[in-house]
């Protein structure tokens, strides 16, 4: 006879500690002095992350360890962070997934260090202002008043979506190689967004948008390297968007293309009644509007 | 100068070099596959010979005038990914320009030297 499992049961597996395991985080004061490492102790439940495991040690260990979070879902993109070494969330990384004693923790590589695992990220908001991440027309009193929708087929709304789930949590910058060395490169997360630009055909600012990263530490610097499309936590393809940037440029530069912008849908056509056809039957609730 | 144009000849001058490099290389390396022994290509008449023929000498001239442009770009890209300020990234694109055309000079001067030495050479 099988026996079914009650949910009770499922509650007791899952706050059953399965092993213990220790977070050794870089810990940085802010004061300039060199990092150190320290050990936390967490014991591990089922389904535990990264982040909750923080959440542990700030609770019950150490009060004064600093990091980023809000979501706790991989859509706010505060909790990037350099977890055994490679760039992740920390709210998206399980516990039990890494499968390792001691789990390394450190501030994300390539952006100053605030404190323990918080990076300043001004640099990589700045270069995404830089590549003006929003719709520009001529049409600016519809942009801001809206009387109908902009046409766009699934087809072309498909082409660019992938880059529109980006959530700016600055892994791929993190994971650039260039980007290491050069710390003016526009870096694949803003390349991936002025794709986004390009390729959407309700933007009217193609030729404006082939000039911004037109320059010594724009997107010629990329090595195609491909390390931000590796760690992009939410399947976006930072590297692609880059080698589109380039290829847009190049048409608009060398064979002078342009970019079709699409208009307004029509006005919907007002209907008319034909002769014949029996009334509705009568309400049968109240209408709330 | 936008970055584009520069890149676009660099990738133009390095697909040129793939056709033109395969030639050289099949000329010096594999000539025993049309008949000629490898030590007769290499001999120094047979460098004389070739270096007193117009066809030889622009072809060659082309070559490193590409091969010039696509190394000098290159070279200017890795130091560019250095952190210097916008007016040594400037003197630097200049550097590398002036070594690239001091080199491409002196081929030239090979080049035309050779030619000029026909009479003597053959
Ligand atoms: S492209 Fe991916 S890794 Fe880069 S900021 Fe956006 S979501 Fe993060
Ligand atoms: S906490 Fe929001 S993405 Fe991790």
């Amino acid at each position: 006879m099988s026996r079914t499992r009650s949910l009770s049961d499922i509650d007791i597996q899952m706050d059953k500690v399965i092993r213990e395991v220790t977070f050794r985080i870089l810990r940085y004061n802010g004061t300039g002095e060199p990092p150190t490492e320290r050990d936390y102790t967490v014991p591990v439940k089922r389904g535990m992350t990264v982040l909750d495991g923080l959440l542990y040690i700030k609770e019950n260990l150490d009060g004064s360890v600093s990091f980023r979070y809000s979501c706790r879902m991989g859509v706010c993109g505060s909790c990037g962070m350099i977890i055994n070494g490679k760039p992740a969330l920390a709210c998206q990384t399980q516990i039990l997934d890494l499968d390792r004693d001691v789990i390394t923790l450190r501030p994300m590589d390539n952006y100053p260090n605030i404190k323990d695992l918080v990076p300043d990220l001004t640099n990589l908001f700045e270069k995404h202002r830089r590549i003006k991440p929003y719709i520009i027309r001529p049409d600016r009193q519809e942009l801001d008043h809206p009387t109908r929708e902009y046409a766009q087929s699934p087809e072309e709304l498909e082409a660019f979506l992938q880059f529109t789930y980006c959530i700016k949590c600055g892994l791929c910058l993190s994971a650039c190689p260039t980007v290491a060395t050069d710390p003016q490169f526009i870096g694949p997360q803003a390349l991936g967004q002025l794709a986004r630009y390009m390729i959407d055909n309700r933007d009217a600012n193609f030729d404006e948008r082939c000039d911004l990263v037109d320059d010594v530490h724009g997107v010629w610097r990329c090595h195609f390297a491909g390390a931000c499309t590796e760690v992009c936590p939410k399947g976006v393809d930072p590297a692609l968007g880059a080698q589109l940037v380039k290829h847009y440029i190049l048409k608009h530069h060398w064979f002078g293309m342009k970019k079709k912008v699409t208009q307004l849908i029509p006005e919907t056509v007002s209907g008319t009644r034909r002769e014949g056809i029996p009334e509705p039957p009568p309400r049968t609730v109240e209408s709330t509007t | 100068m936008k970055e584009s144009r520069g890149w676009f000849l660099f990738m133009i001058a390095g697909l040129l070099l793939f056709v033109l490099l395969g030639a050289h290389l099949i000329g010096m390396h594999l000539s025993s596959l049309f008949g000629i022994s490898y030590e007769k290509t290499l001999s120094f008449s047979h460098v004389a010979e070739r270096s007193a023929n117009v066809a030889f000498t622009i072809f060659y001239l082309i070559l490193l005038a590409l091969a010039l442009f696509h190394g000098s770009y290159g070279v200017r890209a890795i130091l560019l990914e250095l952190p210097w300020s916008q007016g040594r990234e400037r003197i630097i694109t200049w550097i590398v320009a002036g070594i690239g055309l001091l080199f491409f000079g002196y081929g030239v001067w090979a080049a035309l030297a050779a030619l000029g030495q026909k009479g003597v050479f053959v």
